[in-house]
C-alpha cells in the first residue's frame, strides 16, 4: 500500500513582505501508482503562485489521465507522458495568461513531477529544488538535484522560452520504497551542496514514518506543516519550503 | 505509527551561498584630508550595515583594493568577519590597473566557490574615484563591458566631485553616479543594503535597487 503527506508553508521573508506562500504541491494515491506534483513560483514573477497552482493541477490530472489509459508502459512512453504532462502545465499557464491579459513571466514557475510505481520510479524536473528516493536495497539517492544558473538566484522556470532544453526526465527500474520531493527552500537542509548527495538523516525520520506502517496521512501532514513552519526550520530558511513524502508499506 | 520530527536532522555542512563585492577604492593623494576621513567612516557605516542582517553578514563577501598605487587592501572575507581599517591617501590614480586587479579577483573567487561547492551571486564591483585614471584604461574598459554583458559581473562606478565621469561612463554600460558631497555614509549603507536584498534572493528573482538619491545623482 501507498500513503503520502505533503505541506507547503509560506517563508518568513514572504511573512515580512506580505506575499502569498507560492510553492503549490499536490498529489493522487492509488492501489498502482502514486503521482506527486510540486512548483515553486518564482520571487520575481508578480502571480508566480498561480503559475504554480495552474502547473501542479494540470500536470497532475495530465498525468493521470496519461497512466490510466496506457498503464503498463514501455520506457519510452513514460519519458513522453512525462513531458507531454510539463507541456501541458505551461500550455494552461499560457492560457491562463492570456486570458487575465498578463505577460506569462508573471506566472514564472518550477515545476518537479514524480510518478511512482511498484517496479518504476519516473521524474521530470525543471527548476530548482529535489526528488530523492529511497530503495529496497536502503540506498537513498539524490534522483534529480536542483537544476540552477551559474548564480545562486538563476533559474529556467515553464514560463522560459528554453523551458523544453531544460527539462530533464529520468527514470529509475527500480522499486522506490520511498521518495521525497522537495523545492529550494528546504534544499540547504537536505541536500548536501558540494556532492548534491542526500542527507540520510534528514529523510530517515521520513522515509521510516510512511514505511514502516500505517500512519494518519492527514493529521501527520498537519504536523508536517508545523514542522516546517517551526522556529528550528525557519532559522536555516527564509523561503517558502514544500515537502512531499511517499512510501510503499507491506 | 507516526513521524517523529524532532528526529529531523539538518545538514549542518552547507556553506551558505556567497554574494560578493570588491571595493575599488580611490586612495590617491588628492584623496587626502576630509575625503579620506569621510572614506573610513563609510566603510564603518558599510560593515555596521552588513552584520544588521543575519544573512547578509554570513553570504556578503568584501574585498577591497585600492588605487595609487593598486593593493589588495582586504582579500575577500565574509561581512562578519569584516573589520575596517583605516585607508591612507597617497599617489597617482591607476585605475585601468585596479579594474583589472578586481576582475582577476572575482574569477579565481568563483574557482573557489566551484571547487567547494558554494553557490553564488553574480558578484559586483563598486568603484569610488575622485579622479580620472594615469594609466592606460582602455583595456580595463573592455574588460568590465564584455563581463557585464556575459553577466559575469554588476559594475558600478560613483564619481567624487573633480572625477572626470565621461571616462567613467565609458568603463561601464552603467551610467556612473555622482556623490553628493562627501556623503560617503549614505552610499555605503545604500551600497549595504542592495548587498543585503542580492543575499536574500531566490532563484528567479529580479533585484531591484533602491534609489540612490540620498547621497548621488546620474
Amino acid at each position: 500500500m501507498w500513503q503520502a503527506i505533503g505541506a507547503s508553508v509560506k517563508g518568513t521573508s514572504h511573512v515580512r513582505t506580505g506575499k502569498p506562500c507560492q510553492d503549490y504541491h499536490n498529489y493522487i494515491v492509488t492501489p498502482n501508482y502514486v503521482i506527486v506534483a510540486a512548483a515553486d513560483g518564482l520571487g520575481s514573477a508578480a502571480q508566480s503562485e498561480i503559475g504554480a497552482e495552474v502547473a501542479v493541477r494540470t500536470a497532475l490530472s495530465t498525468l493521470q489521465d496519461d497512466v490510466r489509459l496506457y498503464q503498463p508502459l514501455i520506457e519510452d512512453s513514460w519519458q513522453r507522458i512525462v513531458r507531454e504532462a510539463f507541456g501541458a502545465a505551461r500550455d494552461a499557464i499560457d492560457g491562463r495568461a492570456v486570458a487575465n491579459e498578463v505577460a506569462i513571466r508573471d506566472y514564472g514557475t518550477t515545476l518537479m513531477l514524480a510518478v511512482i510505481t511498484h517496479d518504476r520510479l519516473v521524474v521530470g524536473h525543471l527548476g530548482d529544488g529535489a526528488v530523492v528516493a529511497q530503495f529496497d536495497d536502503g540506498r537513498v539517492e539524490t534522483i534529480t538535484a536542483p537544476k540552477q544558473g551559474e548564480y545562486a538566484n538563476e533559474v529556467t522556470p515553464l514560463t522560459a522560452k528554453d523551458w523544453e532544453s531544460a527539462l530533464e526526465v529520468t527514470m529509475q527500474n527500480d522499486n522506490a520504497k520511498a521518495v521525497a520531493v522537495l523545492t529550494d527552500g528546504l534544499q540547504n537542509l537536505s541536500i548536501n551542496t558540494a556532492t548534491g548527495n542526500p542527507h540520510a538523516p534528514f529523510f530517515a525520520p521520513f522515509f521510516n514514518g510512511v514505511t514502516q506502517g500505517v500512519i494518519d496521512t492527514i493529521s501527520t501532514s498537519t504536523q508536517l506543516a508545523d514542522f516546517l513552519a517551526s522556529e528550528r526550520v525557519c532559522a536555516k530558511t527564509d523561503d517558502d519550503k514544500t515537502l512531499v513524502v511517499v512510501g510503499e508499506f507491506a | 505509527m507516526s513521524i517523529d520530527f524532532s528526529q529531523v536532522e539538518f545538514d549542518v555542512t552547507n556553506p551558505e551561498p556567497r554574494c560578493p563585492c570588491v571595493l575599488l577604492l580611490d586612495t590617491s593623494g588628492s584623496m587626502g584630508g576630509k575625503p579620506i576621513t569621510e572614506l573610513n567612516q563609510g566603510l564603518q557605516a558599510f560593515q555596521s550595515a552588513l552584520i544588521a542582517d543575519e544573512l547578509a553578514m554570513m553570504r556578503v563577501e568584501i574585498a577591497i583594493v585600492t588605487f595609487g598605487p593598486v593593493n589588495v587592501e582586504q582579500d575577500f572575507i565574509t561581512a562578519d568577519q569584516y573589520t575596517p581599517a583605516p585607508l591612507a591617501a597617497s599617489g597617482v590614480t591607476p585605475m585601468g590597473a585596479a579594474i583589472e586587479k578586481a576582475l582577476d579577483m572575482i574569477d579565481d573567487r568563483k574557482q573557489v566557490y566551484k571547487q567547494n561547492g558554494i553557490s553564488y551571486y553574480r558578484p559586483w564591483v563598486f568603484m569610488v574615484t575622485d579622479g580620472a585614471p594615469t594609466d592606460q584604461w582602455m583595456q580595463a574598459a573592455e574588460r568590465v563591458k564584455q563581463a557585464e554583458g556575459n553577466k559575469k559581473v554588476a559594475f558600478f562606478s560613483v564619481g567624487v566631485e573633480g572625477a572626470n565621469i565621461e571616462i567613467l561612463n565609458n568603463i561601464s554600460n552603467r551610467s556612473a553616479l555622482k556623490l553628493r558631497g562627501l556623503n560617503f555614509a549614505e552610499m555605503f549603507v545604500w551600497l549595504s543594503s542592495s548587498l543585503t536584498s542580492v543575499s536574500h534572493s531566490t532563484p528567479g528573482d529580479e533585484i531591484t535597487l533602491e534609489s540612490p538619491a540620498g547621497w548621488g545623482t546620474v
